[in-house]
């Protein structure tokens, strides 16, 4: 079993079909939607799929055929440490709690596998340390 | 047993001071005593990195053959001030670019003391002593004669904490508050914070040397809106009252500790680091040191309202805002520093080190500042 992140685009898809639905049927995924957004130019999906690698490589290959852009997140968002002053802007902004503060060093940690990539750390941040990559 | 900084200098001199950053002298004074610790610590040093707005540097570029008399001068598509002599000027943090979204003079101060070369143009009236009418050059921090910085108004003491309790973001110089108080702000050092070790001023005065931006600086005036009437709760503020005006050479400075900001929706602002010793004369200045985070306490306030006077919402100590969670009529605001306790450590480390080895010794300030201070407000007339 496997932990895999992914962002799923529809952009002509048809919104009422379940595909998350499918994943679970079809390919025995245990889907964790992290974040979903649907608007006028279409949707987006962010989740966490849990499952065999093979079954995941097969729920995603489904997905495209049937017209779902599936990106994987992997070190989606990147910290520039050089930039970082370790001030802690971030910290209390972050729906998912990516990040963190290290109580002894009072560092400030990023764990991206948390990240969800809603962006809200690009605005607080204020010396643009993070940058999302998708 | 008193002691004088003259005899904290010789001791300095010899390799035999005794120093400790405030926050190691907390435990030092809990294991033996106010009395004992005064006899033993010379030096206690603090630190601050943070977002200090009003902050910028005087420079002095060299005349031009034929010289010119700036009027307008802009450094990287920053304006910098044009009322001084024909090459001088001060460039302030917070000048944003009009060309670069999110660039200001901090990022200025910042590129130079980083050893960036920085692009130079001015315009003059043309005069019969200064015959030019614009320039284009550029420059390094080497390249001018004179760069040092000169901040109005630095490590504030004390500071509220911001939170928001409307529908929408609100974007401020407290960072990103997010809707109904599902976030808190606060900037301050806490137990490492300069003038929270010394709240009343009996050891930092005019001409107190400090560790700032890397550099040697100086305390060169109480900083602008000094406030000397602020409520305290255990012997400090519980919000912003004392600042120092601080001066410094650019050319000693570090750009670690020299950083330009951008803070989303507010403007420019320069993160600089300070440091400031405060020597152990007697037992009443080890008491004020060992202040901890359990004892400091700051305002909440609520930053939806747009008055400059908004009503205390809570109060909570330091311990409690680094905790990450606090506690508001049942319900939990997460929270997030602005100001770094990691650079703060570093900087008392680091002055530490250079009284340690003999590099600074301290200084008998020339005058001391104000008893009191009070900030008056700005009338509308119109």
């Amino acid at each position: 079993m496997v932990d895999r992140k992914y962002k799923f685009i529809f952009n002509d898809h048809d919104m009422q079909e379940s595909i998350t639905y499918a994943l679970v049927t079809k390919f025995d995924l245990e889907p964790n939607i992290l974040r979903a957004e649907i608007d006028d130019n279409g949707g987006m999906m962010i989740v966490r799929l849990r499952g065999s690698e093979e079954n995941i490589d097969n729920g995603i290959d489904y997905l495209k055929q049937i017209g779902t852009d599936a990106i994987q997140l992997n070190k989606h968002i990147v910290r520039d440490h050089d930039v970082c002053i370790d001030c802690g802007s971030c910290v209390s902004v972050c729906p998912a709690r990516a990040f963190s503060i290290d109580p002894d060093s009072w560092e400030i940690h990023l764990n991206f596998e948390k990240c969800i990539a809603c962006g809200s750390c690009l605005t607080a941040c204020p010396t643009h340390a993070v940058t999302l990559t998708i | 047993m008193a002691k004088t900084i003259e005899q904290i200098n010789e001791k300095i001199r010899s390799g035999k001071a005794v120093v400790y950053t405030a926050e190691e002298v907390i435990d030092l004074v809990r294991e033996k005593g106010v009395e004992k610790a005064a006899e033993e610590v010379d030096v206690v040093t603090t630190g601050t990195f943070g977002a200090m707005c009003s902050s910028g540097a005087f420079m002095n570029f060299g005349h031009s053959d034929p010289p010119i008399r700036m009027v307008n001068i802009r450094v990287n598509g920053v304006e910098a001030y044009g009322g001084l002599a024909a090459v001088d000027t001060y460039v302030g943090a917070t000048a944003e670019s009009q060309t670069i979204k999110g660039y200001g003079g901090a990022h200025v101060i910042a590129d130079l003391v980083a050893g960036k070369r920085i692009e130079l143009e001015a315009w003059g009236p043309g005069t019969d002593c200064y015959v030019r009418k614009s320039i284009k050059s550029s420059f390094t921090l080497d390249e001018l004669n004179e760069a040092y910085l000169f901040n109005p108004r630095n490590i504030y003491q004390n500071y509220g904490v911001a939170t928001n309790t409307s529908d929408r973001t609100l974007h401020t110089y407290m960072g990103k508050l997010l809707p109904r108080m599902k976030n808190a702000t606060y900037s301050s050092a806490g137990q490492l914070s300069p003038l929270l070790n010394d709240p009343h001023l009996e050891t930092i005065g005019a001409g107190t040397r400090i560790f700032l931006g890397g550099g040697i600086g100086y305390v060169a005036w109480n900083g602008t809106q000094f406030n000397t009437t602020k409520p305290e709760r255990n012997g400090v503020p519980v919000s912003g009252a004392r600042t120092l005006a601080l001066i410094g050479d650019m050319k000693q400075m570090d750009g670690k500790y020299v950083r330009g900001l951008d803070i989303y929706g507010y403007g420019t602002s320069l993160a600089i680091g300070v440091g400031v010793p405060i020597p152990v004369l007697n037992k009443d200045i080890m008491r004020n040191c060992a202040i901890t985070d359990d004892d400091i306490y700051a305002n909440m306030m609520d930053y939806s309202i747009t008055s400059s006077n908004r009503p205390v919402m809570k109060q909570y100590s330091y311990a409690e805002l680094k905790r990450g969670v606090i506690e508001y009529e049942g319900h939990g605001i997460r929270t997030s520093p602005l100001s770094s306790y990691r650079n703060a450590r570093a900087i008392a480390n680091e002055l530490k080190d250079w009284i340690e080895k003999k590099e600074f010794e301290l200084t008998v300030p020339s005058f001391k500042l104000p008893d009191t201070g009070v900030v008056k407000p700005l009338e509308i007339r119109e």
